[in-house]
């Protein structure tokens, strides 16, 4: 008995060895979950800026819209009719005289087309890229989607 | 040892509970206790508004592009009273740079936000660019350096802080009057008013949305998307137009016309290359409708009502060559006067013309030869039967608004009597439109098919353009009695001295003078085409009124020829021969 005992005892982890693996352990909790939680505000940090960013962007892109209307009307009004018939006239340009015309036949030409701004007639379905949920995804929302996942999808489970 | 530090110890963490309660105490106060005076002012916001979003209004293009009507940027200038620090700094700039009455801007900066009724103040909605960006300019000199800015020497700090100045678009017409009777407007209250503008309102004004914005930057990507409005490409040629604009304000000074118009319409497909009619606005400067639109006037003409006169002779023909009642040859003794009903139908001239046939009943316009093809050869039902079939009486739908659809009382209604066929057939008593009158008469110049004229060319909506095709109204004649009418109204058009037609092309058109009830004045008109063997352009003229002379034949019949001559240039149509030669190769 006295073999036994003396053998447990020669195995057996000192008190302080005891307290000391105590607070290894805590401290690797606390490690891991300065950590998880030091992942989750950076995550988050960096989700909320690019928030801002996205929200200042459209802001631009909205101003930037505007200001090209604005400059396609300025374009439009520099070139109206009026102006370029004002301009014609100061350099020095006239009525052409019908009986001075001299009509040749352009192969291929047909004339003036009318004006073309995009791509004719029937829409056609333009292949989105579909990015992975997992570039997209914040930790945060990775985490509920795992709690609302049933681990057996629910197909499996009806009778 | 332990003992002697026990009292720092003690004080420490009483230091510490006491922070420590200070901090819950402060805590508890702000989510349960009454907020201060300037959170109170955001009480209400949680991070969302409910924000209306209004769509870029589409633009509008002539047929090669140049822009009609697009959008400017213009701001509105407003105070948000939680941000104002200097409510008589904004009062003076306004009144200065908007003109604003310094008193009344004063008072509304000065309200304490908590009791003003709205924190947000509209001082200005139309605020130009240029005065705009002078505001917002002062706004940041004031900011980054108020004492150079002007603050004064009494501690005060000269701020236009509050002064929120927003960009917005508002509708733009660059050419100014230019096809304005067409295009319609949009006024400053952004509502939209006659032309493409207001028929085309719900494609180019996009679908307006309520939507909940939120701050909160992780719902960035939840922002809504909405769809702008479509652009339209109208069928309008922009050089034509100007030219028949041109043309038109010439004559019109020549003839003295209360009023007029000119459309000009490609007769195989029905596009409208310039629908001209006055007066007309000049959509990019200030107007006042009822000064520039008096009595008796329309938005455009081209679209309105009026009775025709000897145009109209165009339709009895075909409805009599087509029927088989009448060739060209056919003889008629005109004695000056036919009695129906009492009444007694008279020439122009009030004249006799002795021997005719159908051809020179036409090349004279004699209405009492007319009366007798309506009465004697064709009959009621005969007559109203092509009537219906030219569509008389129906709108053509074109894309413009307040489109008349006419008046024609048809022998089958009550109030109809037979005086009202022997009128009707040289263009008196019926009610027709300008635009009407070009699709029925376009079965004369295309090979007996009727063409739907059409003013919008093509939509541009989310990356895509939708072209519209050419549409057959329908055949109310035989390909046969179009080639012989054309030819007889292309005989016409050589025979009368009037036109003295650009050498070389041989057009197809037919005058109209028609009485005014209660007037002493006249409707003139001319309806004409050409090259006759392969049509380009179709020309409607009506001049309302005219004080030179009563006859379209001196008032309408130079200007068809001035419009031909034009036209021939503007859409690069050789002579005939020219065009035969190079064709022949």
């Amino acid at each position: 008995m006295d073999r036994v005992l003396n053998f447990t005892q020669a195995y057996s982890q000192a008190p302080w060895r005891k307290q000391l693996q105590g607070i290894g352990i805590f401290l690797i909790v606390l490690v891991v979950v300065l950590l998880a939680a030091g992942i989750f505000i950076s995550v988050t940090a960096n989700t909320a800026a690019m928030g801002k960013e996205i929200q200042r962007h459209r802001l631009e892109i909205e101003a930037l819209d505007y200001e090209i209307a604005n400059k396609e009307s300025q374009l439009a009004i520099l070139t109206s009719s009026t102006i370029l018939k004002q301009r014609a006239i100061e350099m020095g340009f006239r009525m052409v005289d019908p009986e001075k015309i001299i009509y040749i036949q352009v192969p291929g030409y047909a004339g003036r087309n009318s004006v073309l701004f995009a791509e004719a007639s029937q829409p056609t379905m333009v292949p989105v890229p579909v990015i992975s949920s997992e570039f997209t995804q914040s930790w945060v929302d990775w985490l509920v989607q795992q709690f609302r996942t049933p681990l057996i999808p629910l197909a499996e489970v009806g009778p | 040892m332990m003992e002697k530090h026990r009292f720092r110890y003690a004080t420490l963490g009483i230091v510490f509970a006491i922070f420590g309660i200070a901090i819950i105490l402060r805590l508890f106060q702000i989510q349960v206790g009454a907020p201060n005076e300037k959170i109170q002012v955001y009480e209400d916001f949680d991070g969302k508004e409910w924000v209306t979003l209004t769509p870029a209004r589409g633009d509008i293009y002539d047929r090669h592009g140049s822009l009609l009507a697009g959008s400017q940027l213009i701001y509105e200038v407003a105070i948000e009273l939680n941000e104002v620090i200097n409510p008589t700094t904004i009062a003076l700039v306004t009144s200065v740079e908007l003109e604003l009455n310094y008193h009344d801007v004063f008072l509304k900066a000065n309200q304490k936000a908590s009791e003003a009724p709205k924190t947000h103040i509209t001082l200005n909605y139309f605020v130009s660019y240029e005065k705009a960006q002078k505001l917002m300019e002062l706004q940041n000199q004031l900011y980054e350096n108020p004492k150079e800015a002007g603050a004064s020497n009494d501690g005060i700090i000269h701020s236009l802080s509050g002064l929120v100045i927003t960009p917005r678009l508002d509708r733009s017409y660059p050419e100014g009057d230019l096809a304005s009777n067409v295009i319609g407007l949009v006024d400053k209250e952004g509502s939209s008013h006659n032309g493409v503008e207001e028929r085309l309102q719900w494609l180019l004004s996009g679908v307006e949305k309520q939507e909940i914005i939120s701050a909160d930057p992780y719902r960035a990507m939840d922002l809504p998307e909405i769809t702008d409005g479509a652009s339209l490409v109208l069928t309008i040629d922009r050089e034509i137009q100007d030219a028949m604009e041109e043309l038109l304000e010439h004559h019109m000074g020549v003839s003295g016309a209360y009023a007029g118009s000119i459309i000009v319409m490609h007769p195989r497909t029905g596009e409208i290359l310039a629908m001209t009619s006055t007066p007309r606005l000049d959509l990019s400067g200030e107007w006042n409708v009822d000064e520039i639109y008096q009595e008796g006037h329309t938005f455009n003409m081209a679209i309105d009502g009026y009775e025709p006169g000897s145009v109209f002779k165009i339709i009895t023909m075909a409805a009599a060559l087509d029927s088989g009642v009448a060739t060209p040859e056919t003889p008629f003794t005109d004695t000056g006067g036919l009695e129906v009903e009492g009444w007694t139908i008279r020439n122009w001239n009030g004249g006799a013309w002795g021997p005719q046939t159908m051809k020179t009943c036409m090349e004279h316009s004699l209405n009492v030869c007319l009366a007798y093809i309506a009465t004697e050869l064709l009959g009621q039902n005969r007559f109203y039967d092509y009537v219906r079939a030219f569509q008389f009486g129906q709108p053509t739908g074109i894309e413009l608004a307040w489109e008349y659809g006419g008046n024609v009382r048809f022998n089958n209604e009550d109030d109809w009597h037979l005086i009202d066929l022997a009128t009707n057939s040289y263009g008196q008593g019926i009610e027709v439109t300008p635009i009407q009158m070009l699709r029925a008469v376009s079965a004369v110049a295309n090979d007996g098919k009727m063409v739907t004229p059409h003013i919008l060319k093509a939509v541009i909506n989310n990356g895509h353009q939708y072209t519209f095709e050419p549409e057959v109204a329908g055949s109310p004649i035989s390909k046969q009695t179009a080639h012989t009418l054309s030819n007889m109204l292309a005989q016409i058009v050589e025979s009368e001295s009037y036109t003295d037609m650009p050498e070389n092309y041989r057009v197809a058109g037919k005058t109209g003078t028609a009485t005014i009830y209660n007037d002493s004045r006249t409707n003139t008109s001319f309806i004409g085409w050409g090259p006759v063997d392969d049509p380009q352009f179709m020309v409607y003229i009506w001049l309302n009124k005219p004080t030179s002379s009563q006859w379209a034949s001196l008032v309408t019949g130079p200007i068809f020829r001035d419009v031909v001559e034009r036209l021939v240039i503007l859409m690069d149509i050789p002579p005939d021969h020219v065009r035969h030669s190079l064709t022949a190769d």
